[in-house]
């Protein structure tokens, strides 16, 4: 069976450096640690659900909590805005990615360059090329994946996991980071 | 001598101890146009252009893999900095495999051109005329542009050609351990091979218009068969995939002299099949390689013939399983068979049809005439094999799933097979059926699956009611746009009036099925935009029907013109759609093409709305298709799935200012902010909703005149209201006066641009928008 820390995306073994993996503690951590974090979610929130509860719920919880600026990528926006949630911005995610290579940047609310991206329900061989470019081109920048996929050029991404383990992880994370 | 290469007279009297050789004789070449300033142009010398390019367009890498694995001081790990042995850099890096791409996309294009120039020579001769007929005069925009040659007769593609493959030597050396090693430089050589690539394709399809008599532009052309469903399985089936009409034609040949028409069923998949069209409209498309296990697996085909390019590589393996016998046509595909090409022709067939399972036969008329008799004398012997389990066997194969989820990660597209399985255990075969649509058809799932089942063939007959089903109409690819269309529609499409030329192209790697390509020419089509398409996207438009029963190709009209729904042709076909941006240059705007690429690549760039949509791109070739629209000024959108291979973009800031700068010739050639049009050169979309959005804003040029920047502007606002719920937050950026914001919001508009303290763009009254990036022109087009 898949191991942990696999490629979800079997074949797409980048190089010698991998992330490591995350959980809960360990991401809502890095969240309330950054100076100038961002919340990036992706198509996959709008496909999502949960019993009752989709991605987007937990998109938006997750944005509320850690008060992180979030970035509606693919046309997740319309979502967002029927559930009254404001992101902070609506970009393609080829656009956003873009920018935060950019050390000049300053950032979506223009307070300067970002420290942290936080990715969620992202297409994943897209979000997977996404932090290949961040991985190389952005030092200055970490990166964390919440999806139930492991990315391997993320520097901190969830494991491989099953719908009903990926449900508890949001859990714990929507609950860390409302509580600490 | 001087004299002599300046066309001067010199007296032949005057020289002594000189041996004179005469060579090919070379006829004075006609002067039909004076020539440009880069006729044939070098590795090297449109750089200067190219720059400008990637200066706005930045290149943007996402590298597939971290590692350079090309020599033997390798692997060479580039992460973050780290250099290869041989001094390589990560950018520099991904921009090379992109130049290998761009070279085997740009091969495979020439190699077919080379192919069907020797074939149709030695058919017809080098003295066969070029001629589209009263409605084309210029019959060849790209080879004019780019080498400065007119062909007039078919031996005169051969210099075309002899051109293609010079530059695509040199531009694969640069990718050399020890050669290039600037990104940008790789960039360049990019561009430069792809726009090549674009040559290669012009070259070719103009010779098999030529040679085969394909529809010349007819925006009437037949409506003909397509789809899984088509096949009458009753007859002898011949299969032919790949993307070389050659040995097709010869079967329609050999069918006509035989007198047999109409007793064989002569079908195709890939852009054979569409070529095959062109050629015999009774011929039928059976479907892309995306299809090409559902067809080979279901039994239909009596022989399989393979000609070139995207083929299954695992053809033969996959034919013996049904028993069909397989010719390998073409020198790039010999599969390991004998080859029977100087063998009886007697002797090669009663092989065949006697359980050999191929032959390598590199004569196309053979071919036709060994392919037709197989198919007749075996079809009797085949009838009822097929490669797939019965429907009552799936529930038993779905309960050995031991639920490992490894097929659903070898999917290209994440498809939830192991949740089909649990399903298809107790008996319900709905989710399995559902999968079929995004199925890719790549049958990874089989080779990884660890209980040895094949998930592509349970779908497929979970999904045979609805396979069966699949018959549809596509209009036979027509080939060129007529000048007669271009006069029509040049000042729309330059002032905007026509909001747009969409070309949906390329390959069928859709994150969510062909079904989207449709629905995303549906919408532009009647929003009154120009809508083309080309090889597998054509194939897949048709592949849908409205609730009147109609595909898009029975609903829109065929000609080039405003709300049109247009099959350009095959792959190779794409070289029109280019040719049709140049046309508008040089019939509507009469710039003079010849040797003149950079001129008329910075007139598409600024002022002909063309936008390419490669949804499903999967290939090397789509790789050199898209970067070379981008050499013309022409962006392309890919789908998700081209973030991957592909791993670089060219993408524009539209919050640096400063990047959207150029020379309002009108004006006065002082630098002139004309904003952020075209956005991007080449970019990756996530979702259909994003693609159509970002179509729409891509439509976008500097020189759209108010009311076409209104349209342009109206559209892109509807769209990104109606798909992502609210107003987009750039469009200020793309309104230069008032009277361009639509009327209905006019004030409501007005205030919000007042809010954000917009200015109108300073333009003398009476003014046009007049914009070049070239500063040899910024104070005149002379």
């Amino acid at each position: 069976m898949v191991e942990k820390d696999d490629p979800w995306d079997i074949a797409n073994v980048p190089g010698p450096r991998r992330g490591e993996i995350s959980t809960p503690a360990i991401a809502a951590r890095a969240i309330k640690d950054a100076k100038r974090p961002l919340f990036i979610v992706g198509s996959l929130a709008l496909e999502t659900e949960f019993n009752g509860k989709s991605l987007m719920d937990y998109a938006i919880e997750i944005a509320k909590e850690s008060k992180m600026p979030t970035v509606a990528v693919a046309h997740t926006l319309k979502e967002f805005l029927e559930k009254e949630f404001q992101p902070d911005a609506s970009m393609p995610i080829i656009n956003i990615i873009d920018r935060l290579r950019d050390s000049d940047w300053k950032g979506v609310k223009g307070e300067g360059q970002h420290d942290l991206v936080v990715f969620l329900g992202v297409l994943y061989y897209i979000g997977s090329q996404g932090l290949s470019t961040l991985k190389h081109f952005a030092p200055w920048l970490k990166t964390i994946t919440l999806c139930r996929f492991f990315y391997p050029n993320a520097d901190k991404s969830f494991p491989n996991m099953s719908d009903e383990e990926w449900e508890r992880y949001l859990n714990e994370l929507v609950e860390k980071l409302r509580r600490d | 001598m001087e004299e002599l290469k300046k066309g001067g007279i010199f007296s032949i009297s005057d020289l002594k101890n000189v041996r004179i050789s005469i060579g090919e004789i070379v006829e004075e070449a006609e002067e039909w146009e004076p020539m440009g300033p880069h006729p044939m142009p070098g590795i090297a010398t449109l750089r200067n252009w190219d720059f400008k390019l990637l200066n706005r367009y930045k290149p943007f890498y996402a590298p597939f893999c971290d590692m350079c694995c090309l020599c033997t001081y390798g692997k060479c790990d580039l992460t973050c900095g780290k250099k290869g042995a041989c001094g390589i850099k990560i950018d520099a890096q991904q921009a090379r495999i992109v130049l290998i791409a761009c070279c085997i996309g740009t091969a495979a294009h020439a190699g077919h051109a080379r192919h069907l120039i020797d074939h149709l020579i030695e058919k017809y001769g080098r003295d066969l005329p070029i001629d589209f007929g009263p409605y084309i005069d210029i019959e060849a925009p790209i080879i004019r542009t780019v080498t400065g040659i007119r062909p007039r007769r078919l031996g005169d593609l051969e210099d075309a050609l002899d051109y293609v493959e010079m530059e695509l030597t040199n531009c694969l050396s640069a990718a050399h351990t020890g050669q290039e090693g600037a990104f940008i430089d790789f960039e360049s050589k990019n561009l430069h091979v792809s726009m090549i690539d674009n040559l290669a394709k012009e070259i070719a399809d103009i010779a098999q218009i030529e040679g085969y008599k394909f529809p010349k532009g007819d925006p009437d052309a037949p409506l003909v068969e397509i789809g899984l469903g088509v096949v009458d399985k009753s007859k002898p089936v011949v299969l032919c995939i790949g993307h070389n009409v050659a040995p097709g034609a010869e079967m329609v040949d050999y069918l006509s002299e035989r007198g047999v028409e109409g007793k064989v069923e002569v079908c195709g998949m890939c852009c054979t099949a569409i070529d095959i069209t062109r050629y015999e409209p009774r011929a039928k498309i059976v479907g892309h390689i995306a299809q090409q296990l559902y067809a080979i697996r279901s039994g239909i085909a009596d022989v399989i013939v393979v000609d070139e390019q995207c083929v299954r590589t695992d053809v033969i393996e996959e034919a013996m399983k049904v028993k069909t016998p397989v010719i390998a046509s073409n020198d790039k595909i010999c599969y390991g068979l004998p080859d029977r090409t100087d063998d009886a022709t007697e002797e090669v067939i009663n092989d065949l049809v006697n359980g050999a399972p191929g032959a390598l036969i590199l004569d196309a008329e053979k071919v036709g005439e060994v392919a037709v008799e197989v198919a007749l004398q075996v079809s009797p012997k085949r009838a009822h094999f097929k490669a797939l389990p019965d429907r009552g066997e799936l529930k038993k194969l779905a309960e050995s799933c031991v639920q490992c989820d490894e097929c659903r990660r070898a999917c290209p597209n994440d498809l939830h097979i192991p949740d089909a399985m649990v399903a298809a255990a107790k008996g319900s075969f709905d989710k399995l059926a559902e999968l079929y649509e995004a199925c890719v058809g790549c049958a990874k799932c089989e080779s990884i699956c660890r209980a040895e089942l094949s998930p592509l063939s349970m779908i497929n007959v979970a999904a045979d009611y609805k396979i069966k089903e699949e018959k549809y109409k596509v209009r036979a690819g027509r080939g060129p746009v007529l000048d007669t269309e271009i006069r029509n529609v040049g000042a729309p499409i330059v002032f905007g009036d026509i909001p747009g030329v969409i070309a949906y192209v390329g390959c069928p790697n859709y994150p969510k099925g062909g079904k989207e390509v449709a629905e995303m020419a549906d919408e532009f089509a009647k929003r009154g935009y120009i809508v083309v398409a080309t090889g597998c996207s054509a194939m897949d438009i048709a592949r849908y029907k409205d609730e009147e029963g109609k595909t898009l190709y029975e609903k829109y009209t065929g000609a080039f013109d405003r709300g049109c729904m247009v099959n350009i042709g095959s792959c190779v076909s794409n070289a029109h759609v280019i040719g049709a941006a140049i046309k508008i240059a040089g019939i509507f705007a009469r710039r003079k093409l010849r040797g003149n690429f950079e001129e008329i690549a910075d007139y598409i760039l600024n002022r002909v709305g063309a936008c390419g949509v490669a949804w499903g791109a999967m290939s090397q070739k789509a790789a050199s298709i898209a970067t070379g629209c981008n050499r013309w000024g022409i962006p392309v959108i890919l789908g998700p799935h081209g973030s991957k291979a592909y791993r670089r973009l060219y993408l524009g800031r539209k919050d640096k200012e400063e990047d959207w700068y150029a020379y309002n010739v009108k004006v006065g050639g002082e630098p002139f902010y004309f904003g952020p049009a075209p956005e991007h050169l080449i970019y990756a979309a996530e979702t259909k909703e994003e693609a159509m959005v970002m179509t729409a804003k891509l439509c976008i040029r500097p020189s759209d005149n108010p009311r076409g920047r209104l349209i342009k502007l109206s559209n892109y606002i509807d769209l990104h209201e109606r798909l992502l719920g609210t107003m987009p937050d750039d469009w200020h950026l793309f309104v230069r006066d008032e009277s361009e914001l639509p009327p209905a919001r006019r004030k409501e508009l007005k205030m919000e641009l007042e809010k954000i303290g917009w200015k109108p763009a300073k333009m003398p009254p009476g003014k046009i928008f007049d914009p070049t990036n070239l500063e040899r022109f910024r104070n005149g087009w002379k």
